[in-house]
């Protein structure tokens, strides 16, 4: 196990363990420009725009439609990424729920270039001295392995890919070396003349018992980890609606209406790749995200009004489809409060790649802040 | 900043709270779930009237599992008489 890990460590990079986050603003600048253009006028900061992306994706030498100009956020008196002017109207509002947030200077470049959880005061001035090791909560270009747990499901998810991880290793060069040794022995230089070996009891018993031990090893935690994701037996605090649209989701937060008139319901669409802003993330940002309070039991009720589609955030380590007619339920508890990105995961049409989800876990306090903020 | 000050005094409390697990329905696929606790309510204030509070509670619970649209189509069948429910 300490080789596997030895090997994961190495291979396998993670962005937590050798990316700062600005190795991942760096990643994020370096993707090409202008290949997706929306033809609205609507600036994406109104709060129930209603957008088409009919027209997302420009050919070569394709004469589109006559694009606006889109409204950009004044930049006046700021250079590069110093400035709290250039954070953007998404992170401003992040920095309206974080209420009790003090954030120094230099840490404009940390928030700038990635989503951080709130770090204690002492560890916060020594970020200005270390770069600081981000969460990977977003996917990284050409990822292979996880992205960081926030959830015990998920950290319970990929504990168990570790562990049967080991067991596909060990097969795997088992089975290799059984089957390049027959090659080898059996070749038809060495063997002119082929054996007839028609039937053996004793082998035959043995690689039917052995893997079914292995098999065994295998689904007993497999099914606990299974089992241990539907606990209904607690009752959560908090109920949220998410609704796949083609190709938006919307939310409802309506544990706090008064009448069937009255809702907490906003409407979650992409930013495009023109309007994003610096630091943000291509294909995953969103203008309206879904804000939950962190160490608190959610229930999230999946559906959807015209298509499948799937909530999928794997952070969170939650995959859920959305099926007109139906409501489906997932149970969650997130452990750390930080930003964490998804996206629509059951092929929903034309812009299927251009709904993702946005998830903003903040404390408490901030969370009563934002209801609050919204439901008056 | 000074607005969010403002805001945080003037408002009322939020209390996080909404419906409960039901052990009718455990698994995955709570349709039904969401049905039940609107026939529930509307049952509740055949029985207690409409004045009545202890009804409210029903509402909430419906409010929180059934999306919007569903509540409101189910009001319009229910005023038109057309409901499939047993109410």
């Amino acid at each position: 196990m300490g080789l596997l890990s030895c090997f994961r460590s190495t291979v396998l990079r993670k962005c937590s363990k050798g990316s700062s986050g600005m190795s991942r603003f760096l990643y994020t600048n370096n993707f090409q420009r202008n290949l997706i253009s929306s033809g609205g006028n609507e600036s994406y900061y109104g709060y129930f725009n209603r957008r088409s992306y009919t027209s997302l994706y420009m050919g070569t030498g394709t004469v589109g439609g006559i694009t606006s100009a889109r409204i950009r956020v004044p930049n006046v008196g700021c250079e590069g990424f110093m400035c709290s002017s250039h954070l953007s109207i998404t992170q401003r509002n992040s920095r309206l729920i974080h209420s009790t947030s003090k954030i120094v200077p230099n840490s404009e470049i940390q928030n700038i270039t990635t989503e951080m959880v709130k770090t204690p005061e002492v560890s916060r001035w020594m970020d200005q001295v270390i770069p600081t090791i981000a969460p990977c909560d977003a996917a990284e270009p050409w990822q292979l392995g996880f992205q960081d747990a926030a959830t015990p499901i998920m950290q319970g998810i990929i504990d168990l890919h570790h562990d049967i991880f080991f067991f596909v290793i060990q097969i795997g060069v088992f089975v290799s070396w059984v089957l390049l040794r027959a090659l080898w022995h059996f070749r038809s230089k060495m063997n002119p003349i082929p054996q007839r070996i028609v039937h053996g009891t004793t082998i035959e018993i043995l690689w039917t018992i052995f893997p079914s031990v292995i098999l065994m090893f295998i689904a007993i935690p497999s099914f606990a980890l299974l089992y241990s994701m539907d606990d209904i037996v607690v009752d959560p605090a908090i109920t949220i609606k998410a609704i796949g649209h083609q190709w938006y989701w919307t939310y409802e937060y309506s544990d706090y209406n008064n009448s069937d008139e009255q809702s907490l319901a906003f409407d979650s669409y992409m930013i495009p790749e023109d309007d994003l802003e610096l630091g943000q993330l291509r294909l995953l940002e969103v203008d309206n995200r879904v804000v939950v309070p962190a160490k608190t039991h959610l229930r999230v009720i999946i559906t959807s009004a015209d298509v499948l589609h799937s909530w999928a955030v794997p952070s969170l380590g939650v995959k859920c489809d959305a099926v007109p007619g139906r409501l489906n339920q997932i149970s969650t508890f997130i452990q750390r409060e930080g930003v964490y990105y998804g996206q629509c995961s059951e092929i929903c049409g034309t812009n299927h790649a251009f709904m993702p989800i946005v998830i903003e876990a903040v404390s408490t306090k901030d969370y009563g802040s934002w209801v609050s903020s919204q439901v008056n | 900043s000074f607005y969010h000050w403002l805001f945080a005094h003037t408002t009322s409390e939020i209390e996080l709270k909404t419906a409960p697990a039901d052990f009718r329905f455990p698994t995955t696929n709570q349709t039904r779930h969401c049905f039940t606790r609107y026939i529930e309510f509307h049952r509740c204030l055949a029985a207690k009237g409409e004045n009545s509070g202890e009804c409210e509670r029903f509402a909430k619970y419906y409010r929180s599992l059934c999306p919007g649209e569903w509540v409101e189509r189910w009001n319009e069948q229910r005023e038109n008489g057309t409901f499939p429910g047993p109410l």
